[in-house]
């Protein structure tokens, strides 16, 4: 019976044309996030671009692996004088590693003089002690390293999760309505199962396109991932991102640990945004308003987000996946607990967590009994 | 195993479509005759539980249908006025889906599905898409659908609606052949579909049944007030009263009337034999100028 329900679902020209697109758009948010990203240099024109700079880029971070430490980080801005002065420059090669650690640890007002105007140089310019960035964990348990590809990653996955979501509310947000518009209700629900399996069996069609989608689509990202940059940098602290500045961020976690985290959360919240599809396709009498609807409520928290920057309101918003699948904006939220309803963060990946699989629950208890009692008056 | 509607009141707004009906149902031929808007469709939806009636109660075998859906509709096959079905499903497919749905192990479905395509002509197609189905093959996909758990109640909403003469006798006699152990109600507006196969005939108007009786007993209510004359040239619709025109047909030595009447309508106008359309038309007709 599920499989009639998947097919049902998936197999129609509005469906195939929905996934012909996302194919699309994922296509485009790889390219933008991977090949376009800084790592790979400049324009092809340069003489270091491509695979090779990416390829030079681990290097570099790979040398510089290790605790955060002043020596180390003295060490890479050695490193980038000596290299920009001797050839880099010259060849527009853009080293995001030493740039990224020359521009945290060297105060504004010693940047112009470190950059020099023929030469950058070392002489005079003061570099920040490690222990002033503010780490809740001390530095040097703390793992510097190649963190400028996960940086990349996770952002390209802040995306994706958003195209896997549409795309899923997409296809199963006709589950109940579809049905409905074909006023095929009178007829299904007269039928011994009608009020019961059949319920279980769209739900469960919901759940494995869903989860099929986020299954293909992450094996896609963190696959041309792993081919392209390689998982170098994988036990790199994730505080020493330094683009996210989220030194405070309270746990000990490497890049690979936030990996599987986001994959769990981003799962969950795909769970909850599609049994919250299914609650309103059982409610409305068209697949077309379904959609609407399901769209605009998987997408409101994140507009309501800019209405409500603080407060209760604000803290409430994090609970919904459009916003806490957002991995940067996740962990900022976790490192600055007042931004959430508990001021640790266990406490509040706890609260996240149970409340999307409570939602799931609920709403798949209310949708089967609402079809189990339909009747019109 | 009877089914029993006790006081079915069914109102939308202020306007109440259904008013106090009970009626049992034994196995038999049922026929429901209304016009367009008599609520039909309404009690036929009530009978099935999709539609909740303002007051009164369904029962079947002693017991009210909600307090157990699932053997009711175990019992239950239901032809609804109006539905679409998924194009992308083959006929076959189709009926293997509502076959499960209905209890029925795939392959079961499949066998059943398969032997009820060729009881309504389908088999020729059985594997073709639904969106290449014509309407009247449609139809017959949905009389097959509702047949396909050998239900022991069967509501047919229209069923006869878009087929064609010889598809409409198959039709009739594949029902008639079905109705030993079953309790098989249909609706319709077309007198023929039901006159020789139905064991009582419901005339539903003003909601309630008006008449309700084997073909027989409803005709000797108009036994001997059925007439037909002639009249040449036109005639002013003003010039006819006191009786119900039923039929007005043209023919080369003028316009043939035919008339129900208590007393001889005029001088020219011959007692004939009342049909069931007839009937009908009595109750139904619009052009009705009085009784
Ligand atoms: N959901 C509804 N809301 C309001 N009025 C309704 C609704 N459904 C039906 N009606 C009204 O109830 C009356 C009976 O409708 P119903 O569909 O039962 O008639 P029917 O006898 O089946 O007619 P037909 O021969 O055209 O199929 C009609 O006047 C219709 O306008
Ligand atoms: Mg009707």
């Amino acid at each position: 019976m599920i499989k009639f329900e998947i097919k049902k679902l998936i197999n129609n020209k509005a469906a195939i044309g929905g996934v012909i697109i996302a194919i699309l758009i994922l296509g485009g948010i790889i390219s933008t996030f991977f090949i376009g990203s800084q790592l790979e240099g400049g324009s092809s024109s340069d003489p270091i671009h491509g695979r090779q700079a990416i390829m030079l880029n681990q290097k570099i971070a790979e040398q510089h692996t290790g605790p955060l430490t002043d020596d180390r980080i003295e060490k890479i801005i050695d490193f980038r004088a000596e290299t920009q002065n001797k050839e880099y420059r010259k060849k527009h090669f853009m080293d995001v590693f030493s740039w990224a650690v020359a521009d945290k640890f060297i105060p504004e007002n010693y940047q112009d003089k470190f950059y020099g105007s023929e030469k950058v140089s070392r002489k005079g310019v003061e570099i920040m002690p490690v222990n002033q960035l503010g780490t809740v964990i001390p530095p040097s348990k703390l793992k510097l390293g190649n963190f400028a590809p996960w940086y990349q990653l996770f952002s390209l996955m802040s995306a994706s999760i958003i195209l896997i979501s549409v795309l899923a509310i997409y296809l199963c947000s006709s589950v109940f309505s579809g049905d409905e518009s074909k006023h095929l209700m009178p007829l299904l629900l007269t039928t011994k199962y009608g009020r019961t399996k059949l319920t279980k069996s769209k739900l469960l069609a919901t759940f494995i396109i869903s989860t099929t989608i986020f299954v293909i689509v992450q094996l896609i990202t963190i696959g041309i991932f792993g081919k392209y940059f390689s998982f170098s940098g994988w036990d790199t602290s994730i505080q020493l991102n330094l683009f996210w500045n989220i030194f405070n961020f309270p746990i000990n976690m490497n890049f690979m640990q936030l990996l599987f985290w986001t994959i769990a959360v981003q799962y969950l919240g795909l769970m909850f945004t599609i049994l919250i599809t299914c609650f309103i396709s059982s409610y409305t009498k068209n697949s077309s308003t379904s959609l609407a609807v399901s769209l605009l409520f998987y997408f409101i928290p994140l507009l309501l987000t800019i209405v409500f920057r603080s407060g209760i309101i604000s803290k409430l918003l994090n609970l919904f996946p459009i916003v806490n699948s957002n991995v940067q904006k996740f962990v900022t939220n976790l490192s600055n607990p007042g931004q959430l309803l508990f001021n640790n963060v266990e406490a509040n990946i706890i609260l996240t967590s149970s409340f999307m699989i409570f939602v799931a629950i609920v709403g798949s208890v209310v949708v089967y009994l609402h079809v189990k009692k339909e009747k019109n008056s | 195993m009877d089914l029993i509607l006790k006081k079915i009141t069914k109102a939308y707004g202020k306007q109440t479509v259904l008013d106090d009906i009970s009626h049992v149902f034994s196995n038999g031929i049922y026929g429901l005759l209304g016009a367009n808007g008599a609520g039909k469709s309404t009690l036929l939806n009530i009978i099935c539980g999709v539609i909740k009636p303002t007051s009164g109660n369904v029962y079947f075998d002693e017991k009210i249908i909600d307090s157990n859906l699932q053997f009711y509709y175990s019992n239950l096959g239901f032809l609804p006025q109006i539905f679409n079905y998924y194009p992308q499903f083959t006929g076959l497919e189709f009926l293997v889906y509502i076959g499960m749905l209905k209890g029925l192990s795939k392959k079961a479905a499949k066998d059943k599905g398969i032997s009820l395509l060729s009881l309504v002509g389908l088999n020729n197609v059985e594997h073709k898409r639904i969106n290449s189905y014509s309407g009247g093959m449609k139809q017959r996909l949905g009389i097959a659908q509702s047949l396909i758990n050998d239900p022991k109640i069967l509501i047919l909403d229209e069923p006869t609606v878009g087929l064609d003469p010889e598809e409409r006798v198959r039709f009739r006699n594949v029902i008639s052949s079905l109705s030993n152990n079953k309790i098989i109600i249909l609706s319709t507006h077309i007198v023929s579909d039901v006159e020789y196969i139905a064991d009582e005939i419901l005339i539903l108007k003003d909601g309630k049944f008006k008449e309700k009786g084997t073909a027989e007993n409803l005709l000797s209510t108009i036994k001997n007030s059925v007439w037909e004359f002639t009249q040449k040239g036109k005639t002013s619709i003003q010039s006819l009263s006191n009786f119900t025109l039923v039929n007005k047909k043209n023919t080369p030595e003028g316009i043939i009337f035919r008339v129900i009447s208590n007393k001889k309508p005029n001088e020219q106008a011959k007692k004939v034999d009342p049909t069931l359309e007839d009937l009908y038309l009595y109750y139904f007709s619009n052009e009705r100028l009085s009784r």
